[in-house]
């Protein structure tokens, strides 16, 4: 069954900002701007051609509601899920994602627990890009090992954008990327 | 670009435009500067009798009369409770060309 997303209240409360990190991670970029109150983003796909969100800069306009169903609903499409599943991963603020790279740099580790604060390079959207997370016990030794042997890592995690940084957490089933030299 | 569509049989032209009275919600629809996409109010006239709206033939098919269009972007609020009568010019007809205008105009970011 399709459900279109319409709760007026629902679709208020989500920021733009939220989008836009959507947006990033699931690998549109923005275009050009359109007049003076959107952002025109797209998404090529290889077999159905490109695709088009208008994202409006602020919550404060008379069309926003109207216009961020229309972009859930043309996500829904893109990826082949529910709007309400969309719109629930939006509410959340992380977005699911694999994330595939390398261990860039290991932050000095916490004293007092075997953990501590690892940079990752990995592809987010379309583009390399630095993410910040905090791996503990295994997953930390395992990212300490993959940085000594400069070994790619692959791991599942909840990315969102704090302070302008991209943030993995939650991260989990953190391995090492064995497909990479195939 | 999004369209009010509104029509009338009513005798509304004069001179030089069509005066409509238009429902306060719509005007206000209409009205207020900050939308993502621009609204325009389009107006059909139409002939009194339904029997002459269309005609139909090999040679054409001919609808009668024909749509003006405004913006009433940033017109002022009103104390009115039911409808609010705007003008629209004659020489704003509804047409292909101007149809093609007003999208060229937007692509090239100005306002309508």
């Amino acid at each position: 069954m399709n459900v279109t997303v319409r709760d007026v209240e629902c679709l208020k409360s989500l920021e733009p900002k939220q989008l836009q990190v959507y947006l990033k991670a699931h690998g549109w970029y923005e275009d050009r701007p359109f007049l003076d109150n959107a952002m025109i983003w797209l998404k090529q796909d290889e077999q159905r051609g490109e695709f088009e969100i208008l994202l409006p800069l602020t919550t404060n306009l008379g069309d926003y509601v109207t216009r961020i169903g229309e972009a859930i609903e043309t996500l829904a499409v893109v990826e082949s899920r529910s709007q309400v599943e969309i719109l629930s991963e939006l509410l959340s603020g992380g977005q699911t994602i694999t994330l595939q790279g390398v261990v860039m740099h290991i932050n000095t580790p916490n004293s007092d627990t075997l953990s501590g604060q690892v940079t990752l390079l990995g592809v987010v959207g379309d583009k390399l890009r630095k993410i910040k997370t905090k791996l503990t016990g295994y997953d930390y030794i395992l990212a300490v090992k993959a940085y000594q042997e400069r070994c790619p890592i692959i791991c599942l995690g909840e990315l969102s954008k704090e302070n302008g940084s991209f943030v993995l957490k939650n991260v989990r089933d953190l391995m090492f990327d064995e497909s990479w030299d195939h | 670009m999004e369209l009010q569509l509104k029509s009338t049989s009513r005798d509304v032209l004069d001179d030089n435009q069509l005066r409509y009275p238009l429902k306060i919600k719509n005007y206000n629809d209409l009205r207020l500067p900050d939308f993502v996409i621009p609204r325009i109010l389009v107006v059909l006239v139409l002939p009194e009798n339904l029997t002459d709206w269309l005609q139909h033939s090999e040679e054409e098919l001919c609808m009668r009369y024909c749509a003006y269009w405004i913006s009433l972007r940033g017109m002022p609020d009103t104390k009115n409770t039911a409808t609010v009568t705007v003008s629209l010019p004659r020489s704003h007809q509804f047409t292909v060309s101007a149809l093609q205008s007003m999208m060229q105009r937007l692509s090239q970011g100005v306002l309508l």
